[in-house]
């Protein structure tokens, strides 16, 4: 009994020991494998300040986690971690948030989320009007090849095509309402259906892989449903607007993280000619 | 009466130890509040903000450092601070130059 007890009390000692050192170290490289896609995002561009304060903070963590090898190394004794040592996780994952945040932000309020105006080449700190022009020139392009007698099956095709790629509106998860800083957006396709009473949209709805197909087609549809009904409410014909939803399927990303499902959350535009 | 110098002795020894090492550290950081400051004036804020956002980092963990009596460690990081505001300030005035 006594020989049970005392291998119980050595293996959790152990254990703990262990576990808390690994625990820490586990949790830097998740830190920065986040702070890592995070950049991919454009995070560098849209949240600088943040992403130096994060590097900072990864950096003296590791700083600390090399003088504790070094002195283990060279002094042969397992230690506990210090008491004193700061643990920076908390402060380095609220920082993460807020690049989050900021990559998805609208600091010149033109409609268009920064790490898109970074992918597209515009300036995230100054208001671009060229969005308007591209839809426009997009819808003009399609009333050329309506014209055209010799149209061919691509071509058709070619015309049922998304406007423009930041024409896309993002939802909150298990949501359907349409976010605020998306209205620009449906203002701008709203003022494109009017002055282009020859043109059809069809607005398709999709979801992230979180929960059951038959849900996520409702859902799907739902989101659809909310954004006709803005355009609606601008006075657009609800004849011109065909509504479809798509639940679990076609992800424009892989839904590996956070900001992956957030960007298959979406309703998409298409221009349809009125002979189709 | 022995005791009672060696006490003392020990006592001031001590203090004046003490002493001398917060000094170091405090200077360290006011000289990193100062470039930070200076940076800022500057507008690294707006020009720089990357290598601004490091600087402040750094000088956030010394002064957290500082209050854990980590001497060493608030050292380390104020040194960085530093290095990291003038880097800013590199980048500023390179701009300011083209």
């Amino acid at each position: 009994m006594k020989r049970l007890i005392a291998t119980t009390i050595l293996v959790s000692f152990t254990l703990t020991n262990s576990y808390g050192h690994e625990g820490f170290k586990l949790n830097i490289t998740e830190l920065e494998n986040k702070l890592l896609k995070l950049k991919e995002m454009h995070a560098l561009e849209c949240s600088p300040e943040e992403v130096g304060k994060v590097e900072s903070y990864l950096e003296s963590l590791k700083q600390d986690i090399e003088r504790e090898k070094n002195e283990k190394e060279t002094v042969y004794i397992l230690k506990p971690k210090q008491k004193t040592d700061i643990d920076y996780t908390l402060t380095i994952k609220n920082l993460l948030t807020k690049i989050e945040k900021n990559i998805y932000s609208d600091k010149d309020k033109d409609g268009i989320p920064c790490y898109k105006e970074i992918e597209l080449g515009l300036d995230p700190n100054k208001p671009d009007k060229k969005e308007e022009k591209i839809v426009i020139n997009y819808g003009e392009e399609n009333k050329t090849e309506n014209i055209n007698p010799s149209q061919t099956e691509k071509e058709i095709k070619s015309s049922s095509n998304p406007i423009v790629q930041p024409v896309r509106v993002h939802f909150y998860t298990n949501r359907a309402d349409i976010k605020k800083e998306y209205l620009p957006y449906l203002n701008i396709v709203a003022k494109y259906l009017k002055t282009h009473p020859d043109t059809k949209v069809k607005i398709v709805g999709y979801t992230d892989n979180v929960g059951s197909k038959t849900y996520n087609n409702k859902l799907a549809l739902e989101r659809a449903k909310n954004v006709k009904k803005y355009l609606t409410k601008l006075g657009v014909n609800p004849d011109r607007i065909v509504i479809e939803g798509i639940g679990k399927d076609k992800y424009i990303v892989s839904n590996n993280n956070q900001i992956d499902k957030f960007t298959n959350r979406r309703a998409e535009f298409y221009v349809i000619n009125l002979a189709e | 009466m022995i005791k009672k110098t060696i006490a003392m002795f020990l006592m001031f020894f001590g203090f004046s130890l003490a002493l001398e090492k917060n000094i170091t550290t405090s200077e360290y950081l006011d000289e990193a509040q100062k470039a930070l400051k200076i940076a800022y004036e500057n507008g690294a804020h707006i020009k720089a903000q990357y290598e601004y956002g490091k600087a402040l980092g750094f000088y956030n963990i010394a002064k957290e450092q500082a209050s854990n009596f980590q001497t060493e460690k608030a050292i380390d990081a104020a040194t960085k601070s530093i290095e990291w505001s003038l880097k800013a300030m590199e980048k500023i005035n390179k701009e300011v130059s083209q």
